[in-house]
């Protein structure tokens, strides 16, 4: 039976879970979300599924398209990780530790497990889950579940079947190419370079000549170290140059530009901080990272640390500008980010001069005293990657084939859109009596949902996303400089929004209290720019609206230059951290608040009515019902200006899929 | 014909939706595909913090760069700058390059050029528009060939030799100055570069603030910030010659260009050919660059009736 030729417009999903229990599926909508929270469309209430794990959608050719959306332990089928699966017949997939079988028919989900799935059923589980397992597996009719001891030998043959499967066979055994972990050689088909984003085999990696002689690369110029492909290697596994000496280096193939080896051990996560000119992305990129160096090891139990000095200098040095200046009263500042020059490295590619613009990278690890440690270590290593773009980049007519600045919005695991309201005149009539030299009537506006159209329309461009499709991706719209319009919004923030949680020995991040926030800025922007918030969510399945300040107090104007800068003493940095840990939240990096710790607040009675992925709430005593985005569903919402508290259900089954 | 384009930050930009660090001025008919190039060249380093309250003392950077893209060799003279603030209120920088043709290669040679007062512009304060008129470069040559200010600097103008004499075939060794604030090195460039006959001038690149070297560019002469990362990078450079100005120099060895340096060019002394001999010599003196006028005389004949035009 040739399904795949016709469009596919329903498929059956059953949730086979780590106890064995099952459940079936039947989705008639995509795309289809997956996840472990229940924003999504199809909830898997499982720690080893991420946030946002996968979805399911309809591709191009009509044929049912399974991709991971960049989750902590991927998606497996047949034992090999893969980025994404196109299903034309039953098909089964690890994601974490559920096993789901997907197939299009209801009658598809019944045909006998394959080999490997029974082979699946014996993998690794924990002693107190042997036993389900194998209930499981006898109640499936498959061969008689192994003993324990024989499980044991079982897993371990397994082991080293999946290390064959995963890693491609490799000539550089031995170098530190072949060294590189096993997340690497799986994780999405590859290594992505983070200058210039190509995804290349782990065998394809250049090594970077040290003699001093071996100069002249074809890409980097006659000055640069000359990259090769080694044939002989050190008894430590280092390449060796023409001259013998010891490479340890390694160069992405296409560009030439090195690659740290840890970035290239663990896999990427990709940050994007998108914005109008001037709108600090440069102030908030600088205060996210040095307040991130703090939050996540004290209260989450997370390293973050410099991959990569050299690549991270032109950082570490704003960080130092703002934060450990010696005189607390001198007036400081951050240069106006360039188009050109120390943030970028010029490369010719097929003799074309190719600007890049330089990464900056951080490692991610679970601290030792981590609760999960051992279960999360090799999931949760991750390489962030950020870039400090000008925000001319981001203008109509800048994306440019010499200047592809901007296309790691394409591989961006989570996007920031930095809103500044000192830029709109609407915000700036409602403001009062600030002396912020920002809000000067000199000072510029700019119309920045132009700047976030042209972003979609970048990655709708590049990505081959249909014009009228939505991301999968959650996008963080950040409205900046809080310190200036904070009485605009009707909420007292605490300075972190997160408490500690015994249970774990982390703190936990306080998600409705997030929400909660998000809601009541995106009804303010609705109020005063509507069409941002249309443009943004036209685009994004989730978009979560925060307030942030990256200075927390107005700039000054010195005198003599008429170059705005601040005081270090005045710097208090507000809520800069709250969005990655949002999205190390919703990646399972780092927990919420239990559901039993949450306060709840007594509630107005309400009635609900969902058209789309919108839900009308009319509320007592207005005549008009909210707005309320599906995204807000199942969070305690207070309507701003009111004390009224109202909760929309969550959808769980309705729009898009039906249980059964 | 030259052609020139500015570069600086600007409330709106000749580009139309352009605005910040952006083209804001270019000679009408500029190849599209060399606005990029010369953009791509319009980099500029602070050298001092924010903080130094310094702006004004930061080095400029007058290059000349010659890059084999696009086919043909094209030079391409730039004078970049900090300029301040913006409209931002932020840094801002000028970047005014000049593209060469091979046609406007004027005898001085390109710090000659550089050195003419008004050549380059040090300020903007105009509308984005375009240059109907192509950019002239102006004719002349260095007086003497006297170093005078080698000699005030290091006491011997001698040393300009130093650069001179690494000038060989096309690119020659790359020769590191190592200078401090407040050193004006156009000047110490143009005399190094008046030792040299003027078909090999246009052939030596260089730049009086070096920070990174522009992928696809040649860059020969380079002076660097002593202190800076790009002088930190030079002195690992096993090939490259280093010139510590921040510090006393070596004597220089009596050669012909060191004599040529302290005494300058007696009249009727022949140019120095000892440094050009693999390169191939005009048979003539340099021809004086030609002015294009939109009346020409080989238009001042209808071409159709074989007569003389009738302007009105």
């Amino acid at each position: 039976m040739d399904i795949a030729k016709e469009t596919v417009t329903e498929c059956y999903v059953r949730v086979v879970n780590r106890d064995g229990e099952t459940r079936t599926c039947h989705v008639v909508r995509f795309p289809c979300t997956i996840g472990r929270v229940k924003e999504r469309d199809l909830v898997i209430e499982d720690p080893s599924v991420s946030s946002l794990h996968a979805s399911l959608s309809v591709n191009a050719e009509g044929q049912l398209c399974l991709e991971d959306l960049g989750s902590t332990n991927g998606i497996y089928h047949h034992y090999v990780q893969v980025p994404q699966l196109v299903i034309t017949q039953r098909e089964e997939v690890v994601l974490g530790q559920v096993t789901l079988v997907i197939a299009l028919t209801e009658a598809g989900l019944e045909a006998t497990p394959s080999v490997i799935e029974m082979a699946r059923k014996a993998m690794p589980t924990p002693q107190s889950e042997m036993s389900a397992a194998a209930t499981t597996a006898s109640a499936m009719a498959s061969p008689p579940a192994p003993t324990a001891k024989e499980e044991t030998t079982s897993k371990s043959h397994k082991i080293l079947k999946f290390n064959e499967l995963s890693i491609p066979s490799n000539p550089l055994d031995g170098s530190p190419a072949a060294t590189i972990s096993r997340l690497v050689g799986s994780g999405r088909g590859g290594i992505v370079c983070p200058h210039c984003w190509h995804r290349f085999a782990v065998d394809e990696f250049l090594f970077i000549a040290r003699h001093q002689s071996l100069v002249g690369d074809p890409v980097l110029g006659p000055e640069a170290p000359i990259r090769f492909m080694p044939s002989r290697f050190t008894p430590e596994g280092n390449a060796l140059d023409a001259a013998g000496m010891s490479c340890p280096d390694m160069a992405c193939p296409r560009c030439h530009l090195r690659i740290p080896q840890a970035a290239s051990e663990m896999p990427p996560l990709f940050l994007s901080i998108v914005g109008a000119p001037a709108s600090g992305k440069s102030y908030f990129l600088t205060s996210m990272t040095w307040a991130l160096r703090s939050v996540l090891p004290r209260n989450f139990a997370i390293a973050f640390t410099d991959t990569d000095a050299v690549n991270n200098q032109i950082l570490n040095d704003f960080e130092e500008t703002l934060y450990l200046h010696l005189d607390p009263n001198e007036i400081v500042g951050l240069r106006k980010t360039e188009l050109q020059g120390e943030l970028y490295n010029q490369v010719l590619i097929d003799n074309m001069l190719v600007n890049l613009p330089k990464p900056f990278m951080f490692t991610m690890m679970p601290a030792e005293h981590h609760p999960r440690y051992q279960e999360v270590k090799a999931g949760m290593s991750r390489t962030l990657v950020l870039y400090d773009n000008a925000g001319e980049h981001f203008e109509p007519g800048m994306d440019q084939a010499d200047n592809p600045t901007t296309q790691h919005l394409l591989h961006s695991d989570t996007i920031f859109f930095l809103y500044d309201p000192t830029k709109d005149v609407r915000f700036r009539r409602r403001i009062s009596g600030s002396q912020d030299p920002q809000m000067e009537p000199t000072a510029r506006v700019q119309r920045q949902e132009i700047i976030l159209t042209e972003m979609i329309n970048r990655i709708k461009k590049y990505s081959g996303m249909k014009s009228g499709g939505k991301s999968a991706r959650t996008l963080l719209l950040l409205v900046s400089k809080y310190d200036v319009w904070k009485d605009l919004l009707d909420m007292e923030l605490p300075e972190s929004p997160w408490q500690w949680n015994s249970a774990c020995n982390t703190c936990a991040l306080d998600v409705d209290l997030i929400k909660n926030v998000s809601f009541a800025v995106r009804q303010l922007l609705e109020d005063v720019c509507p069409e941002v918030v249309a443009t943004a969510e036209s685009f994004a399945g989730e978009v979560l609206y925060l307030p942030n300040s990256a200075l927390g107090h107005s700039p000054e104007k010195q005198e003599d230059s008429g170059m705005i800068g601040i005081r270090p003493k005045d710097i208090r940095p507000f809520w800069v951290s709250v969005p990655m840990l949002y999205f190390l939240y919703e990646g399972g990096f780092i927990p919420s608040i239990p559901e039993e710790s949450r306060v709840r607040h007594p509630e107005a009675a309400v009635s609900c009515k969902l058209s789309g992925d919108v839900y009308f709430v009319t509320l007592p005593g207005r005549p008009m019902p909210v707005q309320v985005p599906v995204f807000f569903a199942g969070y305690q919402l207070r309507l701003p200006g009111t004390d009224l508290w109202f909760t929309v259900p969550p959808v769980k089954t309705a729009p898009n899929m039906a249980e059964t | 014909m030259a052609y020139e384009l500015i570069y600086t930050s600007s409330e709106r930009g000749l580009r139309p939706g352009t605005s910040g660090f952006c083209t804001v001025a270019y000679t009408k008919g500029l190849p599209a595909q060399k606005i990029p190039l010369l953009e791509a060249l319009s980099g500029y380093r602070n050298a001092y913090a924010f903080q130094e309250g310094k702006s004004g003392q930061e080095p400029v950077s007058w290059c000349h760069y010659r890059s084999p893209l696009f086919g043909r060799e094209v030079s391409v003279l730039s004078r970049i700058s900090a300029a301040g603030a913006d409209h931002t209120g932020r840094s801002n920088k000028l970047a005014h390059h000049i593209l060469v043709g091979e046609s406007e290669r004027v005898a001085g040679g390109p710090a000659w050029v550089s050195l003419q007062p008004g050549f380059f512009r040090e300020t903007w304060n105009e509308e984005p528009h375009c240059f109907n008129e192509p950019k002239f470069l102006p004719s002349g040559d260095f007086g003497d060939c006297r170093a005078r200010c080698w000699e005030a600097l290091t006491g011997d103008g001698g040393h300009a030799a130093l650069l001179a004499e690494n000038v060989n075939g096309d690119d020659g060794r790359v020769v590191v100055l190592l200078f401090e604030p407040g050193m004006d090195m156009l000047p110490l460039i143009g005399e190094a570069m008046a030792l040299l006959p003027w078909h090999v001038r246009w052939r030596v690149t260089y730049n009086t603030y070096f920070t990174a070297l522009p992928a696809g560019m040649l860059c020969t002469w380079r002076c660097c910030l002593a202190g800076s990362d790009a002088a930190r990078e030079a002195r690992r450079n096993p090939r490259a010659m280093v010139i510590d100005l921040t510090s006393p120099l070596p004597p220089v060895e009596d050669t012909p260009m060191a004599a040529l340096a302290r005494e300058g060019r007696r009249n009727g002394q022949k140019e120095l050919q000892s440094v050009s001999l693999t390169l191939e010599e005009p048979m003539t003196a340099p021809p004086p660059p030609q002015r294009l006028s939109l009346r020409s005389e080989s238009r001042e004949i209808n071409m159709l009736t074989l007569k003389p035009r009738q302007y009105r």
